[in-house]
């Protein structure tokens, strides 16, 4: 261990290698609750050094497992099998951002946030914004195609990535795609690295995709009686040929938490409430946000309350935000399962939720994205230590992912596999398209150098 | 590798039944060669599986016999991604056409390979819903060739392209496993995104049985507009101008001097003859949204220095405005007995400058090139109208292309846009991609095709 922090320091310099008890702790896990010391941290601020570093590694068989800002949920960055944990985070410029191409070029530890606020002084817009989005790095969110509330109009991170740099685990540097918005010659080597967790490569730099800031946005706030009232909604606005920029629903559970953390008088009334933000010109967005709140208000809605402009729309996705403190404010521990159902599958998702929590005995909070069915189903749990009550969780994950797969959904949305959902990867995943898997992961990482141990392992 | 044998075609005719196997001669002409100029070579059998099981059978023989697979929709595609191999077996999957089901409460169609991209698109319409990707051989192309190629479009600038749309599909891997990859979950992030691999793979990775699309509501209303420019620079500073006011059209297209020429003498719309740049645009949505932004654009277009904008009345009328971007190429195919159409794109500002240097070009080897294509997203057509039989011609128009694709890249580039490598663009491909990109897409390759069975020498060769 002193050897390689030795050999690592000669190789790239004392300034980028740490072994320090605190970076260590720093970097041992993420916000899921696995951790894992790496020997050494190593903080590169060079493509030409990360490329010095994996061929190091490569070359002597050591463990590598780059990260980001470490907030992910699925325990993605846990450097399981020790070794070198690599942070991007000292590679933090926005390189470039040309309207004129509609590109930004950005380095990996660029916060999400801060590329969404440098194109908005220009007008334009960086639209995938996690929840974590303040806190979150690009190169993190291109390793987990991360997603976010506005996904249903505008996709996800991999729809915004036109090139980038990648080292790879034998240290050559790859430019993949391009500053062009179409482009197509031969694999798509961008969609293939977006969301391969780091176990396939690392990114450098990135060619992002961005577009005119939509100049006006107005949203809805509705309450209804039941969720599946709400759900109706949800397939009504968009069978009359809206596509709103967000579409949030939250559940009976998240309400009742929300009144007890934020006060009755702020909380909508109803046991299902809907968030719908429409975005575009002027005359339009009026017209629209017009139309729609009639249709909701049609539909049986029991309050609706309307907002207009970005401050407005501000206090509706801060009270959204919201919901999810009111969640942790239980005291209880949340498993937040990014699952998805074909959309059509919104209500058996809530009645399922309920049944489990009849059967195991533990609180369940559902809200997400209703308009891409993405929803957050939160099992709530005392403690995540007592055998008992770890066996009766997993217990219950078994049975919301079988039938999450029953129903041709898949059980992460944006989150990722990591080690959180490792156990269910066989049965997410068809035999064929996993030994697909592992022929690219070893045809590109023979040593197994990337990320060792998660779903691949 | 071998070629198709006697006894191979014997157990092919046994698995599919005489008919649907093809061996003579005069069978084979028409599935020997696409839609690409002067590329062409006769394959050993032609066969018409009609269900995945079908295509795996054949895959199981070709591995066993080392018989390489060429896979083919209508044949319409333009980089000679689907011209044989001497003597090898071509799988056309033009029978499996049946769209199988529209979930309008998923917003998905899931329709077997050889479907027509047209078809899908009004099957999608009577439910009320729209599927976006419209290339411009879109009333004969069948989806599953869209998808091997990801194939562009007229309305890729807001509504992107074939991969946009695509959220599942079945494939026929080269062991002859069939493997579903993705479902209709708008998101889903559990593994590699194996299905983008399988996108624009150019029938070299895996053969696409079935696909799973992702549909949209269908716009309420359109506007269609056409603006006349005296100079191409104008042109492209109007969709700058655009795309500052924060519109994003659906449509953004430009025809050149010579292209708007070609397109009058076929299709007598009436444009003028005497413009240097022709730009179609369209807008859709809500028709709030579309009278706003038509109006808008068209200002922008004058203020850029357009002489003339019509706005088309109604559909009809736009339908006909839109029939001149529709017709270019096949009004610059009649001028001369050979047309090379290229595929270049390069980022959005350079668009102007590559125009002309595509003119330039032209003049100096005495050729001639009419340029067409897509202003928002960059990608450009110039059309090389020759002969391919007259070899001092051809050596020229070689000497410009070179040049063309070597600018291409210098601007950051691409040397195609929508169209693929396939055979037509092989030569530039390592250029463009660099050394790392090239041996990591051979790699892949390797990993997924050991055999190197399914459509080889396509976009690359793994020996060199």
């Amino acid at each position: 261990m002193q050897k390689l922090a030795a050999d690592l320091i000669a190789l790239l310099g004392d300034k980028v290698v740490s072994t320090t008890a605190e970076d260590v702790a720093a970097h041992s896990g993420d916000k899921w609750f696995a951790s894992s010391p790496p020997d050494v941290v190593v903080l590169p601020e060079t493509t030409e050094q990360v490329s010095k570093l994996l061929r190091y590694a490569n070359e002597n068989k050591i463990p590598i497992t780059p990260r980001g800002a470490g907030v992910g949920y699925v325990g993605g960055c846990v450097p399981l099998k020790g070794g070198i944990a690599l942070s991007l985070m000292r590679m933090n410029r926005i390189k470039e951002i040309n309207t004129q191409d509609g590109v930004a070029v950005v380095e990996p530890g660029v916060i999400t946030g801060d590329l969404q606020r440098a194109a908005r002084e220009l007008g334009w817009f960086y639209p995938p914004d996690p929840a974590s989005l303040n806190e979150c790095s690009l190169g993190g969110n291109i390793a987990t195609n991360a997603g976010g509330p506005r996904c249903l109009k505008y996709g996800v991170t991999k729809q915004y990535v036109l090139g980038l740099e990648v080292v790879m685990a034998d240290g050559s540097i790859v430019r993949a795609g391009s500053r062009c918005h179409k482009n197509k010659t031969g694999f798509d080597l961008v969609a293939l690295m977006v969301g391969s967790e780091g176990m396939l490569g690392v990114v450098t730099e990135a060619t992002l995709r961005i577009i005119p800031h939509p100049p006006v946005r107005a949203m809805i706030s509705a309450g209804f009686s039941s969720f599946a009232a709400a759900a109706n909604a949800v397939q009504q606005i968009l069978g009359n040929g809206f596509l709103p920029s967000a579409l949030e629903i939250a559940d009976k559970f998240t309400l009742r938490a929300a009144r007890e953390y934020l006060g009755e008088s702020v909380t909508p009334d109803g046991d299902a409430h809907l968030l719908v933000e429409i975005d575009g010109q002027p005359d339009s967005v009026d017209g629209e946000i017009a139309q729609i709140s009639d249709l909701v208000d049609k539909l049986g809605c029991v309050c609706l309350e309307r907002a207009i402009g970005d401050e407005a729309c501000d206090r509706f996705w801060k009270l959204r935000r919201e919901f999810s403190y009111s969640l942790r404010n239980t005291g209880l521990i949340k498993l937040n399962e990014d699952i998805v159902v074909p959309r059509s599958r919104l209500v058996d998702l809530v009645d399922f939720a309920e049944g489990l929590q009849a059967e195991f005995g533990f609180p369940v909070a559902c809200f997400g994205h209703a308009g891409d069915g993405n929803i957050h189903v939160n099992i709530m749990v005392p403690n995540m230590d007592e055998p008992e009550i770890r066996e009766r969780a997993e217990a219950a994950l078994d049975r919301l992912f079988h039938q999450v797969l029953d129903w041709n959904g898949v059980v992460t949305g944006e989150h990722g596999i990591g080690i959180a959902k490792q156990r269910w990867w066989s049965d997410a995943v068809s035999e064929t398209a996993r030994s697909a898997h592992l022929a690219i992961k070893r045809a590109l990482d023979p040593n197994g150098i990337l990320n060792p141990g998660k779903f691949l392992a | 590798m071998n070629k198709a044998g006697p006894d191979f075609i014997a157990a092919l005719q046994n698995l599919l039944g005489a008919k649907r196997v093809l061996v003579a001669d005069e069978d084979l002409i028409p599935y020997s060669f696409d839609g690409t100029a002067a590329l062409k070579q006769r394959p050993g059998a032609v066969v018409f599986p009609s269900s995945a099981q079908e295509v795996s059978g054949c895959v199981k023989l070709a591995r066993q016999a080392e018989i390489p697979v060429v896979t083919r929709g209508s044949g319409t595609g333009l980089s000679g991604g689907s011209v044989p191999l001497e003597g090898c077996l071509v799988i056309c999957l033009v029978k499996m056409d049946q769209i199988v089901e529209i979930d309008p409460k998923n917003l998905t169609l899931r329709a077997q390979c050889g479907a027509i991209t047209k078809e899908i698109d009004d099957a999608a319409a009577r439910a009320g819903l729209f599927y976006p990707p419209d290339p411009g051989s879109m009333k004969i192309s069948t989806i599953g060739g869209n998808v091997a190629e990801n194939s562009g479009g007229l309305r890729g600038l807001k509504y992107g392209v074939t991969r946009d749309y695509v959220m599942g599909m079945e494939v026929v891997l080269p062991d002859g496993q069939i493997v579903f990859l993705g479902n209709k979950c708008v998101k889903d992030v559990a593994g590699y995104s194996m299905k983008d691999l399988f996108i624009g793979s150019e029938g070299t990775l895996g053969i696409i049985t079935e696909v799973l699309l992702k549909l949209l509501p269908r716009p309420k209303a359109r506007r269609t507009m056409l603006a006349l420019y005296d100079s191409m620079g104008a042109a492209a500073e109007t969709i700058s101008a655009i795309i500052a006011a924060r519109i994003i059209p659906c449509t953004l297209e430009f025809l050149d001097r010579m292209t708007v020429k070609c397109v009058e003498d076929y299709a007598k719309i009436g444009l003028p003859t005497d413009v240097e740049a022709l730009v179609l645009m369209e807008t859709d949505g809500h028709p709030a949204v579309v009278e706003e932004e038509a109006a808008r654009m068209s200002e922008l277009a004058r203020q850029c220095g357009a002489h003339d904008v019509r706005i088309a009345a109604d559909e009809q009328e736009g339908a006909k405005l839109a029939a001149a971007r529709r017709n270019a190429f096949s009004a610059l195919a009649r001028i001369r007995p050979t047309t090379i159409l290229e595929d270049v794109t390069v980022p959005r500002s350079e668009l102007a400058r590559m125009v002309a240097f595509i003119n330039e070009s032209a003049a100096r080897h005495r050729l001639q090139i009419g340029t067409f294509g897509h202003l928002g997203d960059g990608n450009l057509h110039p059309t090389f109208l020759t002969n391919e039989r007259d070899k001092d011609e051809m050596h020229r128009v070689e000497l410009a292309l070179e040049e063309i694709v070597a600018e291409t890249l210098r601007l950051g580039g691409t040397v195609t846009g929508e169209h693929g490598v396939g055979l037509a663009k092989k030569a530039f491909v390592k250029r463009q991609l660099g050394e790392g990109s090239y041996e990591l897409m051979r790699s892949i390759k390797r990993a997924l095709d050991p055999a190197g069975l399914l459509n080889p020498g396509k976009i690359f060769d793994l020996a060199d």
